[in-house]
């Protein structure tokens, strides 16, 4: 705990954008959003052994695009943008591609419908936050990387149509259905 | 925790957004910090690194073009 910790995102951000030689405004930052950074590298790339990772070479790039950055969106909806870009290439470079036909994902996709015992078991270990996790971890990419945009990233119907490649009906529609899954899974799964 | 402001959107109709998502964060081992800041300058150590060898060669090459004006151009004795 130190002084910078007091301060908002914004005064930080305006600290590590006029002295770029003091580490400390940014690494404030870095404490301070490197939970919702990971979790959501995780959740999105449903890939724990590469989140830290990802969740790294997030930083890395928000720290060099720090002076370009022009403070009219808060310093977590930027570093989000630079998250969601980043967990996307590396899903495109690791699986060739991020989203596939919903009909097609939904027939084979793994742990949906198929291995529910599995997923089930999962559950019932976890804690609230590990629960979560495990009914993310359940749904296919097609529904779990439009709601993960959207509900935990705050993003626009918009923006994410863009940066899926779909078009705004198919986005909102993905996320209507992530959502009633997302329910049902949880409620199942004993959510308080 | 944060500044965010969850955007309102008047197109959600009456399907809420899953408040279990809004703030979702996990615990992140202290080294976090300091991986990243490694990282940094090792991206910084290694930008300099090519620029100097860029720079390096292409400032012998010119002071080598050089070399000859400045001999004609020296007063003679």
């Amino acid at each position: 705990m130190n002084a910078l910790d007091d301060e908002t995102d914004e005064q930080l951000v305006a600290r590590a954008q006029a002295d770029g030689y003091d580490p400390r405004p940014f690494e404030a930052l870095i404490r301070r959003h490197q939970g919702f950074v990971v979790a959501n590298c995780r959740l999105i790339t449903r890939s724990p052994g590469d989140a830290d990772d990802l969740a790294q070479e997030v930083f890395v790039k928000a720290f060099f695009g720090l002076p370009r950055f022009e403070r009219r969106a808060a310093f977590r909806t930027w570093i989000g943008r630079i998250k969601v870009h980043h967990c996307l290439n590396h899903l495109r470079q690791t699986r060739g591609a991020v989203m596939v036909d919903i009909d097609t994902v939904e027939q084979d996709a793994p742990g949906t419908l198929a291995e529910p015992a599995v997923a089930e078991t999962r559950l019932e270990e976890a804690d609230d936050r590990a629960r979560i996790a495990a009914v993310l971890d359940a749904m296919s990419d097609t529904l779990r990387i439009p709601l993960m945009l959207r509900d935990a990233d705050g993003q626009t119907y918009e923006e994410i149509a863009a940066q899926l490649g779909l078009k705004l009906s198919a986005v909102k529609m993905r996320i209507k259905r992530g959502r009633e899954e997302f329910r049902r899974r949880y409620a199942a799964a004993g959510a308080p | 925790m944060t500044d965010q402001v969850r955007p309102p959107d008047p197109e959600e109709g009456g399907d809420a957004p899953l408040d279990e998502l809004a703030d979702l964060a996990v615990p992140v081992d202290e080294q976090f910090a300091d991986r990243v800041h490694r990282r940094i300058e090792r991206r910084v150590l290694t930008t300099d690194l090519v620029e100097l060898a860029w720079a390096a060669p292409l400032e012998a090459l010119m002071a080598l073009l050089r070399a000859p004006f400045e001999w004609f151009d020296r007063p003679k004795p």
